[in-house]
Order: structure tokens, then C-alpha cells, then sequence
């Protein structure tokens, strides 16, 4: 049975920013951090990708189901992007691979190219479409950061792997609910 | 007419075969395993074997693997005559989803079995074989006439694998220890139980009430044996381990039963591997019989993930979208049971067959089955006592139950004998007991 998202719950939700139809949970750790939580979206992601991309069908059970599903099709971009490199990268040169990947410019709910397709929708006004662009922006970049984490082991950890960890690549060439990001 | 001689002696034990669709169970009665375990497979002969690995166009040239009809082999020669034939050969499953498909086949198959393996003259004994659920009365018809005509077996008793399972469940050791006494006639009737019989092809759960299948409720599955296999190869491709390409099947087969398990949770199990790699992560060597080179691979998640196709047949890509899991599928056919018989069918789930060998299997199963019966219960109800039998004789449960009826006193008054039909015909075996009532 696949896992679904511990921000589910709409009531729960309340306390959070809505756009698009998803809760704005503030993450951990980057630029914009203010409250920590014991789990936010891109952990939740993280945790949960190794099970959930092996299904061939989801059912979105609620607005934290769609941010799971976005990310969960992002790390696996990420993922064909590193797999696409031959030889294997190392850290560093993974590290600046996904941080472009991250930064470059990706479509938002509503816009072609989402590949959400009408999950989402589409930002009501020129605010929202701000709010959603920024924190999609920064899920990506924290993803990107703590997925290197993942693959690599903690930075300064010893020995430093030179190849990015082989059965998180082995999801690479899957595709989760038949799409691609 | 006078008293027939007694079907079953000591010296003259009955032959018990249970073919199913990936292996074959042969044996005597009295045995607690089977003496044979072959692939249910035939292939060509040594003679067109070799005629068609030298590449000379003669004998082999014209057709498939049964061209002369002395000529075949059966099991693993099959196997291994066929590779070294090339592609040229090919072999036939008499067996499809656990029902007979080719009956020419089957019967050469049963002599070879019967003559060349086991080495019995079958006038003097009795013949146990077994049929699948839902199995329709031609099929034995047909079984019926096969042994009578072309064996002139002894006496045939045609057992439902369901029925023989929840038996070889029933008589096993600690279960024969509590109740003090070996199993009667009598005690026969009182088997009351669901039967999970996973095997190669398909999967079926069968009630069974009273000694009675009910066979309104039987269900099946298309994720079993070959599913998981089928799983663990695509993991190891995916990861690029060097798996050799002609004998990937067959490695992936071997790895699925040393090494994988079932795992309580997905999820925690992905966490135990991150934090203890070297304990979970294996490296295996394997010998390559066709190169004759070893390879090296390494193991890690589908020692969990395979087996966990049962339980969510999402993963697996060969099942439909909404097969339901196991346990699901096991509540539903309970909850289409008579309702007074629900809470023993829930007490006696037993396992039966290859695939349920996995470590924890059981306990999976009763954790999974508890969640869900215990969602639906009233507040104030008796919980329902889910009981998942797992035992010794699992592996060939069927098989041993098939044993264990031969050798029970009352066998001759069940057994067709060969009297019975040279009077009455193949319509004897029409019928089955277990199915009447």
C-alpha cells in the first residue's frame, strides 16, 4: 500500500499559507526557515520516495498528497539527471548539476508543461502565482540539497563516495504514475 | 460380489502425484515428503536432442518436442535436453493456472513419472492425484480414463488440493500433539478452514467447511512465485547488476528463496537498511552452470521488496490495477462464506504451497488480516481470533495431505476401484464428495 502525506488533514492545514490548493509548510532548514517542524514536506518526500515510486497508480487523498507527488517527481528528475551523466559524478560536480536543475525555470500549476496537469490549481491572482513560484522554488533547491545528502552521505563524512549511492540510482529509470517532470 | 482385496498394503503402498503448474510432487503414500520434486515440463529426447544440437536436419526438423512417441523426457533432463537442443526444441507445460491444459501430454508425462521415475508396475497400486479448485468434471473424466485405460491402475482417488492442505495442516506435529490422537474418517469432516494455496502461476483461496468446499466463494490471484521472481530480476536490471542473460530466471530463483523475507513494515525496513548497510546489504557469489563462470552481485532491497508484492500489488507490474493484496483478498472470500461459519474460517487460515516459505509470512498476513477485520468491528464486539498456521510440511502440503488420506484406514471405502469403473465407466470420478451437498 503506497504512503501518503501526514499533511493530509485540511484542519491541520489551517495554520498554513494555501496556494493552489496545497499548505505552505514552512521548511527546516534554507534561506527562509522560521519555524522548524519534526517533519516537513521535503523529508516527508525523501522518506517516502523509495516505497512510493514502485506504484503504478495514487490516489491523492488530500492537498499534502499533491506537494508529495510533485516532489516525489522532482527527486526523480534529479535522479534521471545524474544518471544521464556517464561517468558517475561526485559529489561536487552532483552538487552543482542539481543546483541548476533546481533553479531552472519550471512551469506552475496551470501553466503547460505542469506535469501535475489539473491536480492543481491554477494560482487565483498575480499573489498566489508569487507565493507558489517562491515556495516551489525553494522545496527544490532544499530537495536537491538533501537528496545530495542521500546519495552521498553526510558532507565530511568519511570516505567520501565517489559515486552517488546505487540503489537510490536504480530509481532513476522508473517512472512514477507514468510521468516525468 | 466378494469383498475386493484392500486397495492398500504396506508393501503396496499408494502413489501419490500432485502436478501442479511449475513443479511436480511424486511420491508413495507413508512418505512425510515426496520422493520427487520435478519441473512439470516435457522435452525432447536425448536421441532428437542431440540430432538437433549436431544441426542435422532429419527427425527434428518437422516438429515439436513429442515427435516420437517413446521419445521425451520429463523434469529437469527435460530442461537441461532442450537447452542443449538449442532453440530448436522446444518444451511443453502440460499444466496451465494449475488445470491440465494438454492431456496427451499429461499422460506422458504420468508414465514417466510412473515408469521411470518412481519404477511401480501401476495394476498394483492405488493412484492419488490431485485437482485444482473449480476444476470441471471432465477434466476428471478424463483423469479417470487416462489411469483406468492407459495404467490399469489399482484404484484412483482424485483429492481437492484444498481439502488434502488444511489435512496435512491439521495432522502436523504440534497440532497432533494437542489433540493426542491421529486424525479419522470422522474428524475428516470437521475441517473447517481457508486454505491460501500460492503456488507458481496463481494464487487461490479456498473456504473449506465441514470437509465441504465452498466453491462460490473461491478466488484467485495472478500474483504468486513466478510474480516475485519476476520482481527481483527487474530490481537487479535496473540497478545494472551482472546478471547473465540466458539464466537470469533461473539465478533470480535461487536468490528469491536463500534470501528474501517479509518485512513487517515497508517503510522501517527502508530505515533499517539505511542504518545498518553491511547487516542487509548482501554480496552474493553464484555459479554460472552454463558458462561455468562464477558472477558477483549484490543484494539489497527486493530481499524485501519481492515478497512484498503480495501484500501491495501496485508494485508489480505484471497485476492489474485494483487486484486487491492477500489480505484483502483473503477477507473478501471469508466475508462471502455463510456468516455463522466466518469466525472459524478466520481461526484456521492455513498456507500452503512454495511461495508462502517466506521468513514472517504468516505474521504478515494475521497482522494485515487484524487491521482490517478489526476496522469493521462494532464497539463492544469479540474481537476476531485470526489464526495463521504455518508448518512443517508447508512446502508440500498438498502433497503430504494426499499421503496422509491413502494411508488413513477408511481410504479403500473412498478410492475408485478399477472394478467400479470397468462397470460403470469414467462417470464414477464425475463427481466429487467434497462438492455435494
Amino acid at each position: 500500500m503506497a504512503y501518503h502525506s501526514a499533511f493530509n488533514d485540511e484542519k491541520a492545514c489551517e495554520k498554513f499559507r494555501q496556494a493552489c490548493g496545497c499548505p505552505l509548510v514552512p521548511l527546516n532548514t534554507g534561506p527562509s526557515s522560521t519555524e522548524q517542524q519534526s517533519l516537513d514536506p521535503v523529508d516527508e518526500a525523501l522518506e517516502l520516495f523509495r516505497a512510493n515510486a514502485l506504484f503504478k497508480t495514487f490516489d491523492v487523498r488530500g492537498p499534502g498528497d499533491k506537494l508529495l507527488v510533485y516532489l516525489i517527481l522532482f527527486i526523480n528528475s534529479c535522479l534521471r539527471r545524474l544518471a544521464d551523466r556517464k561517468p558517475a559524478p561526485g559529489r561536487e560536480e552532483a552538487r552543482a548539476l542539481l543546483f541548476a536543475h533546481a533553479h531552472d525555470r519550471f512551469s506552475l500549476p496551470g501553466q503547460a508543461g505542469f506535469p501535475l496537469g489539473a491536480l492543481m490549481q491554477s494560482p487565483a491572482g498575480r499573489e498566489e502565482e508569487e507565493a507558489i513560484r517562491s515556495y516551489l522554488r525553494q522545496c527544490r533547491e532544499e530537495a536537491a540539497r538533501r537528496l545530495l545528502d542521500r546519495l552521498y552521505g553526510m558532507p565530511g563524512a568519511a570516505p567520501a563516495a565517489a559515486a552517488p549511492h546505487r540503489h537510490w540510482m536504480a530509481y532513476a529509470n522508473r517512472r512514477f504514475l507514468d510521468r516525468a517532470m | 460380489m466378494a469383498t475386493p482385496a484392500p486397495i492398500w498394503r504396506a508393501s503396496r503402498p499408494a502413489v501419490v502425484m500432485d502436478c501442479g503448474t511449475g513443479f511436480s510432487k511424486i511420491g508413495f503414500a507413508g512418505n512425510s515428503e515426496p520422493s520427487f520434486v520435478i519441473p512439470t515440463v516435457l522435452g525432447p529426447g536425448a536421441s532428437i536432442a542431440s540430432a538437433l544440437g549436431a544441426g542435422t536436419a532429419g527427425l527434428g526438423a518437422r516438429g515439436g518436442p513429442l515427435l516420437g512417441d517413446l521419445d521425451f523426457t520429463i523434469g529437469e533432463e527435460a530442461l537441461a535436453a532442450a537447452a542443449a537442443a538449442g532453440g530448436a526444441a522446444g518444451v511443453t507445460y502440460p499444466v496451465r493456472q494449475g488445470v491440465v491444459a494438454d492431456w496427451d501430454a499429461m499422460e506422458r508425462f504420468w508414465q514417466k513419472s510412473l515408469f521411470h521415475y518412481l519404477r511401480v508396475d501401476p495394476e498394483e497400486h492405488a493412484v492419488v492425484v490431485t485437482e485444482p479448485p473449480l476444476n470441471p468434471p471432465e477434466a476428471r473424466e478424463a483423469m479417470a480414463e487416462i489411469m483406468f485405460e492407459s495404467f490399469n491402475v489399482a484404484g484412483l482417488y482424485v483429492g481437492v488440493q484444498a481439502v488434502l492442505a488444511l489435512y496435512a495442516g491439521w495432522a502436523s506435529a504440534d497440532r497432533a500433539a494437542k489433540v493426542g490422537s491421529a486424525p479419522s474418517a470422522a474428524a475428516v469432516e470437521q475441517l473447517t478452514g481457508t486454505v491460501v494455496d500460492v503456488g507458481e502461476g496463481t494464487t487461490h483461496i479456498i473456504p473449506v467447511v465441514e470437509g465441504y468446499v465452498l466453491g462460490g466463494a473461491i478466488r484467485s490471484l495472478p500474483v504468486a512465485g513466478r510474480a516475485v521472481t519476476g520482481f527481483v530480476q527487474q530490481m537487479l536490471r535496473d540497478r545494472g547488476e551482472p546478471l547473465p542473460p540466458d539464466w537470469s530466471l533461473e539465478a533470480c530463483r535461487r536468490i528469491k528463496e536463500g534470501h528474501c523475507y517479509v518485512a513487517p513494515d515497508m517503510l522501517k525496513e527502508f530505515g533499517r537498511f539505511d542504518r545498518d548497510p553491511a547487516k542487509y546489504h548482501k554480496t552474493l557469489t553464484l555459479p554460472n552452470p552454463r558458462a561455468g563462470t562464477d558472477f558477483t552481485l549484490e543484494l539489497g532491497y527486493e530481499r524485501f521488496l519481492a515478497p512484498e508484492v503480495f501484500f501491495s500489488p501496485g508494485m508489480c507490474p505484471s497485476a492489474a490495477p485494483g487486484t486487491p493484496s492477500l489480505a484483502r483478498a483473503v477477507d473478501d472470500v471469508i466475508q462471502a462464506c455463510p456468516i455463522d461459519t466466518r469466525r472459524s474460517l478466520y481461526g484456521n487460515i492455513v498456507l500452503s504451497g512454495g511461495s508462502t516459505m517466506f521468513k514472517n509470512f504468516n505474521r504478515r498476513l494475521a497482522a494485515d488480516l487484524t487491521a482490517s477485520t478489526s476496522r469493521r468491528l462494532q464497539p463492544g464486539a469479540k474481537a476476531i481470533d485470526i489464526t495463521v498456521r504455518s508448518h512443517p510440511m508447508q512446502r508440500y502440503a498438498v502433497w503430504f495431505g494426499g499421503s496422509l488420506v491413502a494411508c488413513d484406514p477408511h481410504f479403500g471405502q473412498v478410492c475408485h476401484t478399477r472394478e467400479e469403473y470397468q462397470e460403470y465407466g469414467p462417470s464414477i470420478c464425475r463427481t466429487n464428495y467434497v462438492f455435494d451437498h
